[in-house]
């Protein structure tokens, strides 16, 4: 399909603001992308930190954030947008449309690409980034090369002629082809360009280098590498209202917020969607900003979006540390996530769902007050440690007991399961009778029988009901449970001991050795 | 199964006969009227403060004065004399947690979820708040899961000042869910409607070098007003 490509040259920089200054986007300790002006210092794609630093010593660096890069390029997706609707963004800074019907309408390929390019550059030069390029060849794969090709040459744009684009590859290395392995593969094989690639015979080549070979093929001989992913641009989800005079009054801000909900409920109930991630942001006449995401398991009502906005200024207002200072300007709510709005379907008689209802009003107004994470489930996840065994799910995230639950997991300690876990396990020392410390062998045992815990680290025990006294005698053990977990990766390997210890004032606790030092993981409360 | 089961008595039978309405069949005078008004208003709470019970497990039965727990009252555990007590927090929650209501524990980040559900607690109605915030939000925070579920275990990690506590026992009190507080460090100075003191627990099956720990034997001492205004001691096995 004849396609239409528009590539900003060094967009993440761009949608940082430092396009004009000498700069790069580090990804993994290697420059991703570089400015022109620190590509003049010397700075070059792949290098590494150290040695973009050491050729331009004034080049600022910023991290590869794809979200920003994105919400950057919304501005001139849009501007391409006014010319087509079916605009295919590819990645941040890259775009690609079909070019049959607007070119028919704009009078050629020529003019659309000069209309183009003075749009989207419009976009660009706000941002001080360097202009647009545009390619236009028979295949997707062909235009993105013939825009990289117009950057390179200096012009706007490179268009192929109809036909020509098997003619117009076939003089280019096959390292354009963008896979590396298989570049590397040709070169060796004496195989230097696109067009003497492409002149293979097309089974010879799938069963020499199989699929992914075959491919690249189809790239060298200029046909589609693949359908373009169309569909209309999503709607606007964002409605903001700027308030004339600053307010101080919850209920105020909570009525206007409920025409910005109802307007948003309508701008996603003709796409048949509903939201179930909203972004309430609000601003003071300060310029104090509060933003916070609020997720459901249901499909937000209006109802549901104004009384997040309620609870997140109550919390907001109320809070002691950084109440906001001046009157409330700005209301913005943002649909983050959609679903296809599948409607409610509430349970005979009531049913759970209006059972918890109240539950989830008294919850959602606690995460106003102190954030999402704050409350929530317990979910039973599987492993050897008390620890392990519990994960906690936020209120209104996924609640999914995983299948490793139901796994046997040897080394594990037996049920009755420790009442209080402590996060941190709390240091002791295991002496045996004869003041020896108490080890546990290569055959997971114990060196010697405990007889005394010392707790080490001074002052009161946490609370529960870690040994009150600092020196315990035991009267009972059991154990060690050894546990090697992880021993295929470096990062998570961990080889522990676990024992059951009773002290002599009756408590019960969870021991666990881990490098030599012994801690209370738990106690049998 | 809802959240909320309010448990519906008819007025006794016996009380509604009345002198004004006994006037001819089909019939009722103007002062019948009004004396109709009067009782009805007076027979108007339609349920015992008694029935307002969220039921426990059948081991806590016989050991809680009114056989379960009275909605809109205290309950302080109690554990400054011997260990045991979060465990017997838990089967107090049990209860209410198999029949089908929701509990939520406040600030008790150590809480071993895994023990909890062992005692019969269902963890997707159980709502955990494990830090409640800075000390102008706590009580907030508290009074709000009051009104959302029925029961509300509470750890207090520092000294609780007694109007606070006051104020937290009278917002139970209003909202009809029962404040258990699991005071390790006797924190709690507030009033309590029911006090389960741990006064002796003992491990079994557990000895030197052999052995599980396998189950607990309490002694429980219960008081508190009204019906348990007289202590009342009693063992406990957990596990049974």
């Amino acid at each position: 399909m004849r396609t239409l490509v528009v590539w900003c040259p060094d967009w993440p920089l761009v949608a940082a603001g430092l396009a004009d200054v000498p700069s790069a986007v580090l990804r993994a300790n290697r420059v991703t992308v570089c400015s022109a002006a620190a590509r003049g210092e010397g700075v070059a794609l792949r290098q590494r930190r150290r040695e973009a630093e050491a050729a331009c010593p004034q080049l600022v660096l910023v991290a590869e954030d794809m979200g920003r890069d994105m919400r950057s390029f919304e501005a001139v997706v849009s501007a391409v947008a006014s010319f087509t609707p079916r605009v295919e963004v590819s990645r941040p800074g890259v775009c690609s449309l079909p070019v049959k019907g607007p070119s028919r309408y704009f009078g050629g390929e020529g003019p659309l690409a000069a209309r183009l390019a003075g749009a989207v550059n419009g976009v660009v030069a706000a941002r001080h980034g360097p202009p647009c390029r545009i390619g236009i060849a028979d295949s997707p794969f062909a235009a993105r090369l013939a825009a990289q090709s117009a950057g390179v040459a200096g012009t706007s744009a490179v268009i192929v002629a109809p036909g020509e684009t098997a003619t117009w590859l076939a003089g280019l290395p096959v390292a354009a082809l963008g896979r590396r392995d298989l570049a590397d593969l040709l070169n060796r094989l004496g195989i230097r360009r696109i067009g003497e690639f492409a002149a293979l015979d097309e089974a010879l080549v799938g069963g020499r280098f199989g699929s992914e070979g075959l491919e690249a093929h189809r790239l060298a001989r200029g046909l589609d590498d693949h359908v373009l992913a169309l569909c209309d641009p999503p709607p606007d989800l964002t409605v903001e209202r700027e308030l004339e005079s600053p307010v101080d009054q919850v209920d105020t801000v909570a009525f206007i917020a409920t025409g910005i909900a109802d307007e948003l409920m309508e701008r996603l109930s003709p796409h048949g969607l509903a939201c179930t991630r909203l972004l309430v942001e609000a601003a003071t006449e300060h310029a104090e900003e509060l933003s916070r995401w609020w997720r459901a398991d249901r499909p937000f009502t209006s109802r549901a979006m104004v009384d997040r906005v309620r609870w997140q200024l109550e919390g907001w207002m109320s809070s002691a540390a950084d109440a906001p200072s001046a009157g409330i300007t700005l209301v913005r709510l943002t649909a983050g996530e959609v679903v296809p709005d599948s409607g409610r379907q509430v349970g005979l008689f009531g049913g759970p769902a209006e059972a918890s209802q109240r539950v989830e009003r008294g919850i959602a107004r606690i995460q106003g007050l102190l954030g999402h994470t704050a409350i929530g489930t317990a979910v039973l996840t599987g492993g050897r440690g008390p620890v392990e065994q519990v994960c906690f799910v936020p209120w209104g995230d996924p609640r999914e007991e995983p299948e490793e639950a139901r796994y046997p997991w040897p080394g594990r300690v037996p049920s009755p399961a420790p009442a209080i876990v402590y996060g941190d396990p709390v240091a002791v020392e295991l002496l045996a009778a004869t003041g020896e410390p108490v080890g546990v062998t290569g055959r997971g045992q114990c060196s010697a029988a405990p007889a005394q815990v010392r707790r080490l680290s001074p002052g009161s025990p946490p609370a529960g009901c870690s040994p009150a006294s600092r020196v315990a005698t035991v009267v009972g053990w059991a154990g060690p449970w050894p546990a090697e977990e992880r021993w295929w990766d470096a990062n998570g390997y961990r080889r522990r001991a676990r024992l059951q210890l009773l002290l002599e004032d009756g408590s019960a606790h969870l021991l666990v050795l881990e490098r030599g030092c012994w801690g209370i993981e738990a106690t049998y409360d | 199964m809802t959240a909320t089961a309010p448990v519906e008595v008819a007025a006794p039978a016996g009380r509604t006969t009345l002198a004004g309405a006994a006037a001819p069949a089909g019939r009722v005078t103007p002062a019948g009227r009004t004396e109709l008004h009067r009782l009805g208003a007076k027979v108007r709470p339609t349920s015992f403060a008694g029935e307002h019970l969220l039921p426990v497990t059948p081991a806590l039965q016989a050991i809680l004065p009114a056989g379960g727990l009275q909605r809109g009252s205290t309950v302080v555990v109690d554990s400054r004399q011997s260990s045991g007590a979060t465990t017997l927090a838990f089967e107090l929650l049990a209860g209410p947690s198999v029949g089908g209501y929701w509990c939520a524990v406040g600030g008790f980040s150590e809480m071993g979820a895994l023990a909890a559900a062992e005692r019969g607690i269902d963890l997707a109605r159980l709502v955990i708040v494990p830090f409640l915030g800075s000390p102008d939000r706590w009580l907030q925070v508290l009074a709000t899961l009051f009104d959302s579920v029925d029961a509300v275990l509470f750890a207090p990690r520092a000294a609780v000042r007694q109007s606070d506590a006051r104020r937290l026992a009278a917002r139970s009190r209003d909202r009809g869910s029962v404040l258990i507080v699991l005071d390790h460090q006797g924190h709690w100075s507030g009033p309590s409607d029911l006090r389960c003191t741990v006064t002796g627990s003992q491990w079994s099956g557990l000895s030197r070098g052999h052995g599980l720990l396998a189950s607990r034997r309490y002694e429980l001492e219960v008081s508190g007003r009204g019906a348990a205004a007289r202590p009342r001691r009693a063992p406990l096995q957990l596990p049974a």
